[in-house]
C-alpha cells in the first residue's frame, strides 16, 4: 500500500506542477492601467469611474496570428483598434485623412502623391515615415506574408507582378520622395486609387520592427511581448495567441480624437451557447460573429441588427445566359419577373439583418434616381413565359450555391414562386458544384453568390459583378459578355469620381443588365452588429473593421 | 525493469514513424490544398494553381516537392527537435505544442484523480451493497451520466450554474486546476468516464469477495473494513488501474470537444485547427505528442502492475 500511496502522491504532485506550468492564458485580469491619469477624464455622471470602462469583445474564431499584414480572415477583425489606415472612409463612403493628411494625382491618374500627417506617430513616439509606408506595402506583396487581398490595392502598382511572384522584395512603383511624402506610380490610369487604399488592411507598420534583412516579415514581431509600435487609438499590453486574446489600453501617442474607453479585452469564445450567456451576463459586450438558431430569442432584434454601410454585400442569384432555357431572353425574363425578393428575404431572414434586394446600385446611389427593379411582376412573367421557346420542353432548373441554411430557404421560396407563377416542376438545389457530375455542372442555370465593393463607387461594383472580365461574370454567370455593358463600364472607370458622368454611365450599364435579365436580387447584406444595447458608437465596414474606434463607448449603467 | 522500459520504448519508434507516414499521406493526398485553404478565408483573390503568387508561396514553403521528399525532410527535422512552422499561423509548431501540452495533461491528470478518488469508492460501496438501494442508485446514476455526451453536458452545466443560478463565471481558457474556471470543465471531463470506473470497481470487488482468502479472513473474525481495505482492495486495483489507463488515454487524446466548448487552448484544439487548415506540421506535431503521452500512460500502467501484484514481476522480466 505504501507504494500505491507513493504513486498516487507522485501523480498528485504532477497535477500540481503541470497546473502551475499551464499557461494562465485567460485568467481573470485586473483592469488594464490607463496611460493617462483618471483625473484628466471628463466626468460622466451616470457611469462608473473611467478606470472601469473596459469593453469586452469576443470572437468565435481563435486567432493565433495578429499580424496586421494578413489582409483577411478572422485575424484582422480588430485591426482598426490598433492600426491606423492610410486614409479612412466613413459609413457614407466619404474619405478622411488619417496617416495621409493630403493626396493628389497627376492629370492622367497614373501617379499619386501622398503627404503624411506630421502629427502621425507610432505608440513609441517615433514618426510614421514614408519609408514605413513603402516598406509596409512592399511587405504586403511578398508571398510568404500571405496577405489575403493585396491585389485589390496594389495590383496596378508598377513592379507588383514581380513582387507577388516572389521575384522581388521591392516595388519600384512606390517611391519615397522625402520623409513624409510617398509617390505611387501605376501601370494604368486609376481615378479611384485613393479610395482603394482607404482601408485598415494596409495600414503602415514600423518597418524596422516588421521586416527582416531578407525582406520578409519577422515572426511574431506584432506580439505584445515584443512591444510593437502601433499607430491606432489603442495599443496591446497583453496577448495570448493560444487563446486568441489581447488586452488593449489607449495609445498615449495617438494623434486622433481621444479614445473613450480605458481598455478593451478581446478574446475567443468558440462555443455559441457560452457566448450567449456571457453577453447576457454582461461578461461580454460585442461578439464579432455569431449565428445560433436561438440568437434572436435570446438576445433580441437589436443584437442581430446591422449597420448598413455605404458598401453593402449583394446576395444575388446570378443567371447563366448561355445554357437552356436561360439562353432565351424571354425565358430569363419570365424567371426573373416571377421572383419576389421581398418574400425570399422574409423567409430566409425573418429578423434581418439587411434589406431585400432591388437593383445593383440602389444602396450605392440611394439618394439619387436609380433604375427600377425588374422582379415581382407575375403577370409580366406569365406573358414572357408564353414567348419562351422552352415552354413546352423545359429542362431541369439547377440552383447552385445554396451553401448555408438561409440560402437554402431563399432558393426554396424562389423555386416555389417559379412553380406558382410559371408552373416549373423539375428543379434541383445544389450546395456545391462538385456535387454534380461534370456534364450536369455545365447545365447549371442559376448560381447564388455574393458580390460587393469595398470602394464607395458604382462603377467598381459593376466591375466586380457584370463586367465580362469579373470573376462573377466568368464563374457564376457562365462567361457573361454584353459588349455594350462592358463599353459603358470601361468608359465610366476612366472618369474621376468627381465627374457625374461616371455614375451616369454606371446607371446606364446597369439598365442594360436589368433589361438582359441576368440576375435575381435576394438581399443587401451589411455587417451584422452582434452587440449588446449598452455599446455605443459601434459600426463596422465591409472589412469587418470598427469604424471610428476612438468613438467606441459603453454605457455602464445599462450593463448587468 | 529498465530493460523492459527500454524495449517498450524501442518498439514505440517504428510505430510512430508508420503512423506519421499514414497521417502525412492522408493529408497530402486527401486533405485538400493547404495553400488554397490558407487563402480562402475571406480572400477575393483568385488563388489557384498556376497563379504566380500561388506557385511562389508553394515553392517558398517547400510544398512543391514530391511526397516522400517532404516526409523525409519532416522526419529529419523532427529527429533534430524541429517540429517545423505552422502553415496556418506561421508560428513554430513547438511553441504551440509546449503551450498546449501542460494544459491537456493537467486536465487529464486532474480528471483521472477525481475519477479515482470518487469512482473507486463508489464502485466498492455499490459492490458491498449488491442489489440493494445504494447499489441501484450508484449504478443507475453512473448509467445516466454515461449517456450524456460532452457536447450536451457542457452547455447544460453552463446554463445551470452560469445563467439560471449564476454562482460561477462562464469558464473560458485555462488558468490552472485550482481555479473557479476549472470547476465545470473538470466536472464534464470526469463525470462520464467515472461511470466506467465505478462499474469496473464494482465488478472487481464482487469477484474478489467470492475468493477463498476473503472467506478465510472473514472466518478468522477480522473486522469487515479490515477485510475489505487490506485484503480485497489490492487485487481489485489491478483491473481498475487498467481501466484508468484507458480513461486517461481517452482524456489525453479525446479532449477536443471539451477544449472547444470551454475555449481551453489544449492539444485537442490544435488538432482540430490542424485538420481544418490542412496544416501538416501542426497535425503531425500533435500526433507525435499524443502518441508519446499514450505510450507513457500505458507504460506507467504496466509498471504499476507489479506494485499491486508481485506475481506479475516475473511476467514482465520475460517480456522483451
Amino acid at each position: 500500500m505504501k507504494r500505491i500511496s507513493s504513486v498516487l502522491t507522485a501523480m498528485l504532485i504532477a497535477v500540481f506542477v503541470l497546473s502551475a506550468c499551464g499557461t494562465p492564458a485567460t485568467a481573470p485580469v485586473e483592469n488594464p492601467p490607463t496611460e493617462k491619469p483618471a483625473a484628466t477624464e471628463a466626468p460622466v455622471a451616470t457611469e462608473a469611474p473611467a478606470a472601469e470602462k473596459v469593453l469586452t469583445i469576443i470572437d468565435p474564431v481563435v486567432t493565433k496570428d495578429f499580424s496586421p499584414l494578413r489582409g483577411g480572415g478572422p485575424t484582422v477583425r480588430q485591426l482598426s483598434l490598433w492600426w491606423a489606415p492610410p486614409v479612412w472612409a466613413d459609413m457614407k463612403g466619404e474619405l478622411h485623412p488619417m496617416v495621409f493628411a493630403s493626396w493628389s494625382s497627376s492629370p492622367d491618374f497614373k501617379v499619386w502623391t501622398f503627404k503624411i500627417d506630421p502629427k502621425a506617430v507610432f505608440s513609441d513616439g517615433s514618426p510614421i515615415t514614408a519609408e514605413d509606408v513603402k516598406g509596409t506595402w512592399e511587405l504586403c506583396t511578398q508571398p510568404l506574408t500571405k496577405h489575403q487581398r493585396v491585389s485589390l490595392f496594389f495590383s496596378g502598382v508598377v513592379g507588383y507582378d514581380e513582387a507577388v511572384a516572389g521575384n522581388a522584395t521591392t516595388l519600384p512603383g512606390i517611391v519615397v520622395k522625402d520623409a513624409s511624402t510617398v509617390e505611387v506610380t501605376l501601370k494604368a490610369s486609376d481615378p479611384i486609387f485613393v479610395n482603394r487604399i482607404a482601408t485598415n488592411l494596409i495600414g503602415p507598420v514600423k518597418i524596422s520592427q516588421a521586416r527582416g534583412a531578407d525582406g520578409q516579415e519577422i515572426v511574431d514581431w506584432w506580439h505584445a511581448e515584443n512591444k510593437p509600435a502601433v499607430s491606432g487609438p489603442y495599443m496591446p499590453v497583453a496577448m495570448d495567441v493560444e487563446t486568441g486574446s489581447v488586452e488593449f489600453v489607449p495609445n498615449p501617442n495617438w494623434w486622433g480624437p481621444k479614445p473613450k474607453l480605458t481598455g478593451i479585452k478581446y478574446f475567443a469564445m468558440e462555443d455559441g451557447a457560452a457566448a450567449i450567456i456571457m453577453l447576457k451576463n454582461g461578461e461580454a459586450d460585442i461578439n464579432m460573429h455569431s449565428d445560433m438558431p436561438t440568437t434572436f430569442d435570446e438576445l433580441g432584434a437589436e443584437y442581430v441588427g446591422t449597420s448598413m454601410p455605404a458598401t453593402p454585400v449583394l446576395q444575388y442569384f446570378w443567371i447563366n445566359s448561355n445554357v437552356p432555357p436561360m439562353d432565351d431572353l424571354n425565358c430569363r425574363k419570365a424567371f426573373v419577373m416571377a421572383a419576389n425578393p421581398e418574400e425570399m428575404f422574409k423567409a430566409s431572414h425573418p429578423h434581418g439583418p439587411g434589406e431585400y434586394g432591388t437593383t445593383l446600385l440602389k444602396q450605392l446611389l440611394g439618394d439619387r434616381e436609380t433604375n427600377k427593379p425588374t422582379t415581382n411582376n407575375p403577370e409580366g412573367a406569365k406573358a414572357a413565359f408564353e414567348l419562351c421557346s422552352y415552354k413546352d420542353a423545359m429542362p431541369k432548373i439547377y440552383v447552385a450555391g445554396t451553401t448555408n441554411p438561409q440560402a437554402e430557404v431563399a432558393a426554396q421560396v424562389l423555386i416555389e414562386q417559379w412553380r406558382q407563377v410559371l408552373g416549373i416542376q423539375e428543379t434541383e438545389m445544389v450546395p456545391a458544384m462538385d456535387k454534380l457530375s461534370v456534364a450536369d455542372q455545365a447545365k447549371v442555370q442559376v448560381f447564388r453568390d455574393d458580390v460587393g465593393t469595398r470602394v464607395f463607387d458604382a462603377t467598381s461594383l459593376l466591375l466586380g459583378s457584370i463586367y465580362s472580365k469579373s470573376g462573377n461574370a466568368q464563374a457564376k454567370m457562365g462567361g457573361y459578355l454584353n459588349a455594350a455593358i462592358d463599353a459603358l463600364i470601361e468608359a465610366a472607370s476612366a472618369l474621376p469620381p468627381s465627374d457625374p458622368n461616371r455614375d451616369l454611365k454606371a446607371l446606364e450599364a446597369e439598365k442594360l443588365a436589368l433589361e438582359d435579365f441576368v440576375f435575381i436580387p435576394w438581399y443587401d447584406e451589411g455587417p451584422t452588429m452582434h452587440m449588446m444595447p449598452w455599446v455605443l458608437n459601434y459600426s463596422r465596414n465591409i472589412d469587418w473593421q470598427i469604424v471610428e474606434p476612438w468613438n467606441l463607448d459603453i454605457d455602464l449603467s445599462k450593463r448587468p | 525493469m529498465a530493460r523492459y522500459i527500454f524495449w517498450r520504448l524501442m518498439r514505440w519508434i517504428p510505430g510512430v514513424i508508420f503512423l506519421l507516414f499514414i497521417v502525412y499521406a492522408l493529408m497530402f493526398f486527401g486533405g485538400g490544398d493547404p495553400i488554397q485553404i490558407m487563402f480562402s478565408k475571406e480572400a477575393t483573390d483568385a488563388f489557384l494553381p498556376g497563379n504566380p503568387r500561388y506557385e511562389a508561396v508553394k515553392e517558398q514553403l517547400g510544398l512543391n516537392r514530391p511526397f516522400l521528399v517532404q516526409f523525409g525532410d519532416y522526419l529529419w527535422k523532427v529527429m533534430r527537435g524541429d517540429f517545423g512552422i505552422s502553415l496556418n499561423d506561421s508560428r513554430p509548431v513547438a511553441k504551440s505544442l509546449f503551450a498546449a501540452l501542460p494544459i491537456t495533461v493537467s486536465i487529464a491528470l486532474s480528471a483521472t484523480a477525481i475519477i479515482a478518488i470518487v469512482g473507486i469508492p463508489l464502485g466498492v460501496i455499490a459492490a458491498l451493497n449488491q442489489n440493494r438501494w445504494p447499489d441501484n442508485l450508484i449504478l443507475s446514476s453512473a448509467l445516466f451520466f454515461w449517456g450524456i455526451p460532452t457536447f450536451v453536458a457542457a452547455p447544460l452545466l453552463m446554463m445551470l450554474f452560469c445563467w439560471q443560478f449564476p454562482i460561477l463565471p462562464v469558464p473560458r481558457g485555462w488558468a490552472g486546476v485550482f481555479t473557479v474556471n476549472a470547476i465545470i470543465p473538470l466536472t464534464v471531463a470526469s463525470i462520464r468516464p467515472m461511470a466506467l470506473v465505478i462499474r469496473q470497481a464494482r465488478s472487481a470487488v464482487l469477484d474478489v469477495l467470492s475468493e477463498d482468502y476473503i472467506r478465510t479472513a472473514r472466518a478468522k473474525g477480522l473486522p469487515e473494513w479490515v477485510t475489505i481495505i487490506k485484503h480485497a482492495l489490492r487485487p481489485v486495483l489491478t483491473p481498475v488501474i487498467t481501466q484508468m489507463g484507458v480513461v486517461m488515454t481517452n482524456l489525453l487524446a479525446g479532449s477536443l470537444l471539451l477544449e472547444i466548448v470551454f475555449g481551453i487552448p489544449g492539444i485537442g484544439r490544435l488538432i482540430r485547427d490542424g485538420i481544418l487548415n490542412n496544416d501538416y506540421s501542426m497535425l503531425l506535431g500533435c500526433t507525435l505528442v499524443i502518441l508519446a503521452l499514450v505510450t507513457l500512460t500505458n507504460l506507467l500502467v504496466d509498471i504499476s502492475y507489479p506494485l499491486l501484484d508481485p506475481r506479475l514481476k516475473q511476467a514482465q522480466r520475460g517480456d522483451v
